[in-house]
């Protein structure tokens, strides 16, 4: 175990030091801790200064949301989030184990378990505390005088309960991240497994599904608020109260400095404590497993040279290669069809990889369905609204599954890193690369974007050219987006830094943001000034296309010297 | 003090290795050979507790790996084929990484200068490894399979990236472990070196043992008098693969 601390601290001291040898990234970090220190900070400083008179310093602006509303709002963002570690799509992002464990550590004399146990913990956490860095920095932010008021003991009783929520998450996410690492297990020991397991996991989000839009049909059947009635049902009907407990006590911890310690908070300890320590118990159980199933996770995360090394994948791309011979599975024939020269190939290459990578499309593909599922709701609730006041909700859901399907494929982005190395030998300029890269997975986003755009005309068929307008500035955003995500992926490539994807979260939404800001800008000059939004929409395309070409430039210089490994 | 009996190991409906059984003597260096896709790297792997078999015994130093295993990895020393080592240690940080794991730090400290001069590292003592060359990298990994007093070595490809100089330290390495009495299995593809270095030799293919002996004995099975090791291989491989018994053992099942 002295051995296992040695490399956390050294690695972690070590990875500190290398960011400040780079002048980028030593700018971001500086940055960074200078915006946290004067902003947050200084904040915290003249909230603590005044404590003794702020004596109710609640958030006044949640107070004003309706609680069951925001329970069950929660509870949606926790099942999004949570049932992530359940798909091995999420290990070939988060480098849980690496090809030095397995060289290093592996063949050495130490217990299994415990090793295991260990880097799950300490790297697993790191991710997870991405997330509660992400929600201090918000809280700091906008609750600078509740934080004061914490550290200064004069907070009301129930804001002294802040710590049950940073408490709850952690224990769920390292069950679930075990449960993500059983289910890999369980797969090696019976192939066929996880397919299994996702369709129940479908079937079941199906079934609650069907039940929410019965309850919210009926109600709009009957004349009252069929949202309403299915926050209600959500909450109360035992039917999805018991199959959804596990997010609904995350979502009632998440509020426990508002609403105070609740039953289900109790329930929900008891269950995660409970969940953590089965999974403890199965992975003791299969231990003379867990090696494998490390080094098979190492593999999915390893550059190529590397994962070309691993027995396992040798064996898995045989079998793939059998099975490929022996039943056409799914195949893409105009793609494989079409012979294309040049870069051309290279955008057909990365075409056929994001569409065979199921797991790529999965998640963007759900945020679709759930887009449209929200915006039936919406709709079904719209009654009392005028055309225009659900156009609004229909532009709204657009842009806003635009932003969730870019964010989805992230994971896209890491692959293009471990791509560098090889596309980099090519005979094509670095931008031309990096276009065939963005290309794919922003042609996906749009198709989805399209598929939108029908859904919602055939609703609101009156609004069929706005929408269709409106899809094409949501449309223009998603090059900006990839190109910009990329281009701070390039500044941050080695996931394996601590430091580096420290920086990499925190500064990614900002630079989206910035990105996004002129043609927003020129959204509102429009709107400010009565053009014609045809007009609006071919300024705001201009300026997004333009910001993409400059992200590209500025992606390309990095990407000639990217060495993730450097 | 190396005693493999019985080994299988299958990934999913692949079987990587399909009943092998072989021993290493103390003082004695025995060569791994085979086409790529063999088995020879999950043989090692099985070896040294990375993966777990599906089935057979492995015994190191009389101790059994499955009842025994931390005893008996005290034993070994692994030289893996190209090292993924962590990138954000320095070298110095990283033999002591490797020393601490085995419990070695108290005779460490005298050895740290001696492995780090060995192996030409000395003056990368203080730099990242991600900073040092393929090669450099090799010798890392060779480096921190010196650090604790092993009397099984298991090699893969262990010359792979590294200079000739680098090479020839190596090879004079492991025959002086050899002459001290260590038990040495080395995995290789460059089969003029296997000739030279190894005192037996054992051809896998499809997961399985295709011939083993001395170069001698190899070449009598392959009725091939004063042949080099290359010509006995390359006969014996294309034999097994013509008569086509070895080969359909690594496609998936329902093949």
């Amino acid at each position: 175990m002295q051995a296992l601390w040695f490399l956390t601290w050294r690695l972690l001291v070590n990875s500190v030091r290398r960011t400040f040898t780079n002048p980028l990234r030593a700018t971001f970090a500086v940055l960074v801790i200078l915006w946290f220190a004067f902003t947050i900070g200084s904040n915290l400083f003249f909230s603590l200064r005044h404590a003794s008179v702020t004596t109710t310093p609640l958030p006044a602006d949640l107070r004003q949301f309706h609680t069951e509303y925001l329970i069950a709002l929660l509870m949606g963002i926790h099942l999004v989030m949570l049932w992530q570690p359940l798909f091995p799509v999420t290990f070939r992002t988060v480098p849980l184990f690496t090809q030095a464990d397995v060289h290093f550590v592996f063949p050495a004399p130490q217990r299994r378990l415990l090793v295991f146990l260990f880097l799950l913990f300490t790297r697993g956490l790191v991710n997870s505390l991405m997330v509660l860095l992400i929600l201090l920095i918000m809280a700091a932010a906008i609750g600078h005088d509740l934080l004061a008021s914490l550290l200064t003991g004069s907070a009301p009783s129930r804001a002294r309960l802040a710590w049950v929520y940073p408490s709850m998450y952690l224990l769920a996410f390292v069950a679930l991240l075990m449960a993500g690492i059983l289910i890999v297990l369980q797969e090696e020991r019976q192939p066929g497994f996880h397919r299994r397991l996702k369709w129940m996991f479908w079937g079941l989000m199906g079934a609650l599904a069907a039940v929410l839009g019965w309850h919210g049909y009926r109600a709009w059947q009957g004349g009252t608020d069929p949202l309403h009635e299915v926050v209600w049902h959500l909450l109360h009907n035992p039917t999805l109260v018991v199959p959804l407990f596990p997010v609904r006590a995350l979502a009632e911890a998440a509020l426990a400095f508002t609403e105070g310690w609740t039953p289900a908070v109790s329930l929900g300890f008891v269950l995660w404590v409970g969940a953590l320590a089965w999974a403890v118990v199965l992975l003791w159980r299969y231990e003379y497993l867990l090696y494998d199933v490390a080094a098979q996770i190492a593999t999915l995360s390893s550059p190529f040279a590397l994962r070309r090394q691993s027995p396992a994948q040798a064996a898995y791309e045989a079998s793939v290669a059998a099975a490929q011979k022996r039943k056409r599975t799914v195949r893409w024939r105009l793609f494989e069809r079409w012979v294309p020269q040049g870069a051309w190939a290279l955008l057909w290459c990365h075409s056929l990889l994001m569409l065979r990578l199921s797991n790529t499309l999965q998640i963007p593909v759900t945020v679709f369905i759930g887009s449209v599922v929200m915006a039936t709701v919406f709709m079904l609730q719209a009654r009392s609204l005028t055309p225009s006041e659900q156009l609004g909700f229909m532009v709204a859901i657009q842009y806003m599954s635009t932003v969730l399907l870019v964010l989805t494929t992230q994971s896209w982005l890491v692959s293009v890193i471990r791509r560098a190395e090889m596309n980099k030998s090519l005979p094509f300029a670095a931008r031309v690369v990096l276009w065939t890269e963005v290309l794919p997975p922003t042609l996906m986003v749009w198709l989805l974007q399209i598929l939108l755009w029908a859904v919602f005309s055939s609703v609101l068929p009156m609004y069929l050219l706005a929408l269709g307008l409106h899809m094409l500035i949501a449309m223009s955003f998603v090059p900006l987006l990839f190109t910009v995500m990329l281009t701070v992926y390039l500044w941050f490539p080695d996931q394996s830094d601590y430091t580096q994807r420290v920086l990499l979260g925190v500064l990614l939404f900002p630079a989206m943001l910035l990105a996004s800001t002129p043609a927003l800008v020129a959204l509102g000059i429009g709107a400010w000034s009565g053009l014609p939004f045809w007009v609006q929409t071919i300024a705001t395309t201009m300026c997004n296309v333009s910001i993409s070409w400059l992200s590209i430039l500025v992606a390309a210089q990095q990407y000639v010297h990217i060495n993730p490994a450097e | 003090m190396l005693e493999v009996t019985n080994l299988y190991k299958s990934f999913r409906s692949v079987r990587a290795v399909n009943g092998l059984s072989l021993h290493v003597q103390a003082g004695e260096i025995v060569g791994l050979l085979g086409p790529n896709g063999a088995g020879k790297t999950t043989t090692l792997r099985c070896i040294c507790g990375i993966l777990q078999p599906d089935a057979g015994q492995i015994v190191i130093g009389g101790y059994d790996l499955a009842r025994q295993e931390r005893e008996a990895k005290q034993l070994l020393a692994f030289i893996p084929e190209v090292p993924g080592p962590y990138e954000l240690l320095t070298v110095r940080e990283h033999i002591q990484f490797v020393a601490m794991c085995y419990g070695t730090m108290d005779t460490f400290r005298a050895r740290i200068d001696d492995l780090l001069h060995r192996f030409d590292l000395k003056e990368k003592e203080h730099a990242l490894v991600a900073t040092l060359s393929k090669g450099m990298k090799q010798k890392l990994a060779v480096a921190c399979a010196f650090v604790h007093d092993a009397k099984v070595f298991l090699c893969d490809e262990p010359l792979i990236g590294i200079d000739p100089k680098g090479q020839h330290e190596l090879k004079s390495e492991l025959q002086r472990l050899r002459d001290e009495g260590c038990a040495i299995l080395v995995s290789t593809h460059q089969l003029d070196t296997a000739e030279r270095l190894c005192d037996r030799v054992i051809i896998m293919q499809a997961g399985r043992k295709l011939a083993e002996g001395t170069l001698d004995e190899l070449r009598a099975q392959a009725q091939m008098a004063d042949s080099t090791l290359e010509q006995v291989f390359l006969r014996l491989t294309e034999e097994a693969e013509d008569a086509g018994t070895v080969v359909s053992d690594m496609a998936p099942s329902g093949q």
